[in-house]
């Protein structure tokens, strides 16, 4: 009973101090609040406008290192000296392995000569190796090529040409002490799944 | 929560639950802390008159009819409280919801408030340079980062493509300079002699210079008396190594005599290696190797 009574009191108590005080003190606080929102608002606004502004920069600066990559330092690797040095060792390599045989392992030495060509050159050289084959085992020459000196004289990202000098050592029954003979040789390259193959040999003599 | 503590002593003493409500009140962390300030009291005023109206008649006389108006009074108070606390969510909700700023400060004093109430000694903080970096600052640091590394990155590109141009451009310029040069050393006529020789001159310097100078004179005479002409011509040229100054180039070329009776010689190939320089703006051969 008196709990309730108590509880009325204080129902009583309370209601008509929030009624006095409640009542005027939205209408005041809606126009201080306005302000404050709007005060807020653009704070808010400001904050995430510079925001926006470090986003764009770092996207701008990301996005202009991925273009240089793709369109400068690609393409420039294709031609450095990497590419330059792989190709002249792919040309030496190449041109000694198609110049150098020896009776005694024939089948080999075309096998490997073969590894380091490509295209046309690849189809010319299977034909003729049968020849030189055929002669080699008749006449017992045994040929050893040397690479003097080698450069570039040209490189595209896809192909490139390397000059090459070339000293040859000959053997044979007939003559039995070796022949050296000098020559030059313009070697043609071709990038072929990353690496680089012969695709045209021409002597130049 | 309190209510069936208070309602044990029931009829004997007034101001027991009086004291009792009013440490409910100044409690700060109970819930009338939160009510005390919002309109939602205002539905309290007349919960409880309709009760205070029926209560006299019907509490007295039967203890049944006691018990069920208590359930009654449970359910209605259960009721006031569900829709307070709706009313509470609501307001939280779409008053306040949006400015967290402002909420959190006043938590943050009440919180102040209470602790100095309590005379809770005041939590040690840690230095500001242990504490865990906020969000901003790892997304700035992030940011940051990044754009240095961008920066960085391109910088290092645009400046290794220009030292490809630049070498391209030199090599293009050096195996010109080296085949103008070999075809002028490998060309003389015997007709002008001195001219071609001349010529050569012109274009060597150093060491290679002061010796085919030292020659020149003899080579001038015996071409003239013998009559014979050559002709060079460059096949091939490629760079070896570069420099801004100098370079080394491997040159193949092909070299036409014509004998005094008109007749030819078969074309005979050299394999050259030609040293080139820059002497005074222009290129000229320094060193030439016969390779054989």
């Amino acid at each position: 009973m008196t709990v309730e009574h108590d509880s009325s009191l204080d129902g009583t108590e309370t209601t008509p101090s929030d009624e006095t005080e409640s009542p005027p003190a939205p209408a005041e606080s809606a126009r201080t609040n306005g302000f404050a929102t709007i005060k807020r608002w653009a704070r808010r606004c400001l904050a995430r406008w510079r925001s926006i502004v470090a986003t764009l920069l770092v996207a701008t600066a990301v996005g202009v290192a991925a273009g240089l990559y793709f369109v400068l330092y690609r393409p420039d690797q294709r031609v450095g000296d990497a590419a330059a040095h792989r190709a002249i060792q792919a040309a030496s390599d190449g041109a000694v392995a198609v110049l150098s045989y020896s009776p005694d392992n024939l089948d080999r030495d075309i096998a490997k000569a073969k590894s380091y060509l490509t295209g046309d050159f690849l189809a010319y050289y299977t034909k003729f190796s049968e020849q030189i084959a055929a002669m080699a085992l008749q006449k017992h020459v045994t040929e050893t090529a040397k690479v003097v000196r080698a450069a570039l004289s040209e490189l595209q990202p896809d192909s490139a040409v390397v000059l090459v000098f070339i000293n040859q050592i000959a053997t044979s029954k007939e003559k039995p002490e070796p022949q050296t003979n000098a020559s030059i040789a313009q070697v043609t390259l071709a990038k072929v799944k990353g690496s680089w193959l012969i695709s045209k040999l021409d002597p130049l003599s | 929560m309190q209510e069936p503590q208070r309602r044990s002593p029931d009829d004997s003493v007034w101001p027991r639950p009086k004291v009792i409500s009013c440490f409910s009140v100044h409690d700060p962390e109970g819930p009338d802390a939160d009510h005390s300030d919002e309109p939602a009291d205002v539905t309290d005023s007349d919960e409880p008159s309709p009760r205070s109206g029926v209560d006299p008649g019907v509490v007295a006389p039967v203890s049944e009819a006691d018990a069920e108006d208590e359930v009654a009074r449970a359910e209605d108070r259960a009721d006031a409280a569900r829709a307070r606390l709706s009313r509470l969510r609501e307001a939280a909700e779409t008053g306040d919801a949006a400015d967290d700023d402002a909420s959190r400060d006043g938590e943050r004093r009440r919180a102040k408030l209470t602790r100095a109430r309590l005379r809770l000694p005041r939590r040690p903080g840690r230095p500001s340079w242990l504490r865990r970096p906020g969000r901003r600052t790892i997304a700035a640091s992030v940011g940051i980062v990044l754009v240095s590394a961008a920066v960085g990155a391109s910088g290092y590109m645009v400046w290794q493509h220009r030292t490809t141009v630049h070498k391209r451009q030199l090599a293009a310029e050096f195996s010109a300079a080296a085949r103008q040069g070999v075809t002028t050393l490998m060309s003389i006529d015997a007709n002008h002699a001195k001219d071609d020789i001349q010529r050569i001159l012109d274009a060597s310097t150093g060491d290679f210079k002061n010796q085919l100078s030292a020659m020149s004179g003899l080579m001038a005479m015996q071409s003239e008396e013998s009559k014979v002409s050559s002709k060079g011509t460059v096949e091939a040229v490629a760079v070896e190594s570069l420099s801004d100054d100098s370079a080394v180039v491997i040159v193949a070329a092909k070299s036409d005599v014509t004998n005094a009776d008109n007749t030819k010689r078969p074309p005979v190939m050299w394999r050259l290696s030609v040293g080139i320089s820059r002497d005074s703006g222009q290129l000229k051969i320094s060193k030439v190797d016969f390779l054989q």
